[in-house]
């Protein structure tokens, strides 16, 4: 399997990683616009630029309460074919190549309903990272 | 901006004068009704829409509406009866052209479009009446059976169809045989700026479409009254619901609690309806933006816009809000 490029982030205390090919930008977290009676995941919108852009709050999702310390907070926006939304993260730490085989199956450590998002569980020098596909992740797929 | 925006009049305009003339023509009696005509739409978007409309009521009178005499045949009254009809709806603006003539007969156009080779027999008798209208919309497809000077110029309702595809937008076809058909154009509203109305709920700001506000009005707490569950106030002699927009958005806190409110009086379809709001900003002119995919079809939602200090603020759509 070929080595893939992937950024790191970390939601609560659990780092994970997205394919770099889906991410279009990272950026500060910016005022948030609540929209309200969309679903529970949905932070609100962003003006990106002039773009409305639509905002996951992965950690209700995940059942994890948001860090402290907001100063590392970053939205991370994919762009997903003609699609774009962000997510917002705890911290984004750095962009890691991960070898093919040092990627495990997702269906061997999870076997909740959550596995459909997760691609597989990276291994990087003692650190796990639990890749993420994007497409999945936002309903798009 | 706002010269971008233009009433769709303009397009509208010309078509009475045409509708009239090619009835006299045919020697059909014709009642040619328009209705909204200043919706305002993109200038682009109304260059373009010109040619499909006017395809589209030539074909309503010429194909849609019977002769005088066929109609007194059918017990219908001997005028027959074309609506263009444009409106706002959410994101998007509807056209649509309604004749209460003949209506569309499914088996000739099973039959046409065999003959024409554009399905099998099979294909045909298998499909529902919405696939056998999309039809229509196939290059190389024509249902009069005599080419008139009219409406049978060669060009196909494919023409049509391609044109506001171009636009975005999509057509749709609604007909029962002996009783009318109405085709209707969906135009998204992306590009469009409209007039709205700025309020504060709680601490958010959410524009209105001014379209749908009949006034503003400020009544105390005292005039409040309630018809069983339902709040109501006696507006110049009507009573008038209430509903507050903090439990309708659902804001944290959402009890009002002031002296006096602000009420924003909307229409929804045709009946009146009042929104407490917290404070009333102000008249603005905004461009509409869609939410995107993922957060389409949220009740009372019809899109953003982004405000002159770059924050993003929704606006509401009455229609699907309460």
């Amino acid at each position: 399997m070929k080595e893939i490029q992937v950024v790191a982030f970390t939601i609560g205390s659990q780092e994970y990683g997205v394919d770099i090919l889906s991410v279009q930008e990272i950026i500060k977290v910016l005022t948030i616009t609540r929209v309200p009676r969309a679903g529970r995941y949905i932070e609100g919108v962003i003006n990106l630029r002039g773009n409305v852009i639509p905002v996951f709050n992965l950690h209700k999702r995940f059942g994890v309460s948001p860090a402290d310390d907001k100063e590392e907070a970053r939205i991370i926006v994919f762009q997903l074919e003609d699609t774009r939304a962000g997510i917002i993260v705890d911290g984004v730490s750095e962009v890691i190549r991960i070898n093919g085989d040092a990627i495990e199956d997702a269906g061997k450590v999870y076997q909740s309903l959550q596995a459909d998002f997760i691609q597989g569980v990276g291994k990087v020098e003692g650190r796990l990272l639990l890749l993420l596909n994007a497409k999945k992740l936002l309903g798009l797929d | 901006m706002k010269v971008r925006m233009v009433p769709i009049e303009q397009v509208f305009n010309r078509f009475p004068r045409m509708v009239r003339d090619l009835a006299k023509e045919l020697g059909k009696d014709i009642e040619f009704i328009i209705e909204g005509k200043e919706t305002e739409l993109d200038r682009t978007v109304i260059d373009e829409i010109g040619d499909p409309l006017v395809h589209l009521l030539r074909n309503a009178v010429d194909h849609g509406i019977e002769y005088p005499q066929i109609r007194r045949q059918k017990g219908k009254p001997p005028t027959g009866l074309v609506r263009l009809v444009a409106r706002h709806e959410g994101n998007n603006v509807f056209i649509e052209v309604t004749d209460d003539g003949s209506g569309l007969n499914l088996d000739s156009i099973r039959a046409k479009a065999v003959e024409k080779g554009l399905a099998s027999s099979q294909e045909v008798s298998g499909m529902t009446p919405g696939q056998v209208t999309d039809l229509l919309f196939r290059s190389g497809f024509s249902t009069a059976q005599n080419v008139t000077d009219v409406s049978g110029r060669g060009v196909g309702l494919d023409v049509v169809k391609n044109k506001i595809e171009s636009l975005n937008g999509e057509i749709l076809v609604d007909t029962e045989l002996g009783q009318g058909t109405t085709f209707k154009i969906r135009l998204p509203l992306t590009l469009a700026i409209i007039q709205a109305l700025l309020v504060k709920v709680g601490n958010e700001t959410f524009a209105i479409p001014l379209s749908s506000v009949d006034e503003t009005t400020m009544i105390s707490k005292s005039d409040l009254k309630m018809v069983q569950t339902q709040e109501v106030v006696v507006l110049r002699g009507k009573v008038l619901p209430l509903v507050n927009a903090r439990r309708l958005l659902e804001t944290q806190d959402p009890d009002i609690n002031e002296e006096v409110m602000y009420v924003v009086v909307v229409r929804k379809g045709d009946k009146q309806l009042g929104i407490i709001v917290d404070s009333l900003i102000g008249q603005q002119e905004i461009v509409i933006k869609s939410l995107g995919k993922l957060l389409t079809g949220i009740p009372g939602v019809a899109g953003a816009t982004i405000l002159g200090d770059g924050a993003v603020s929704l606006i509401l759509d009455v229609g699907t809000l309460v």
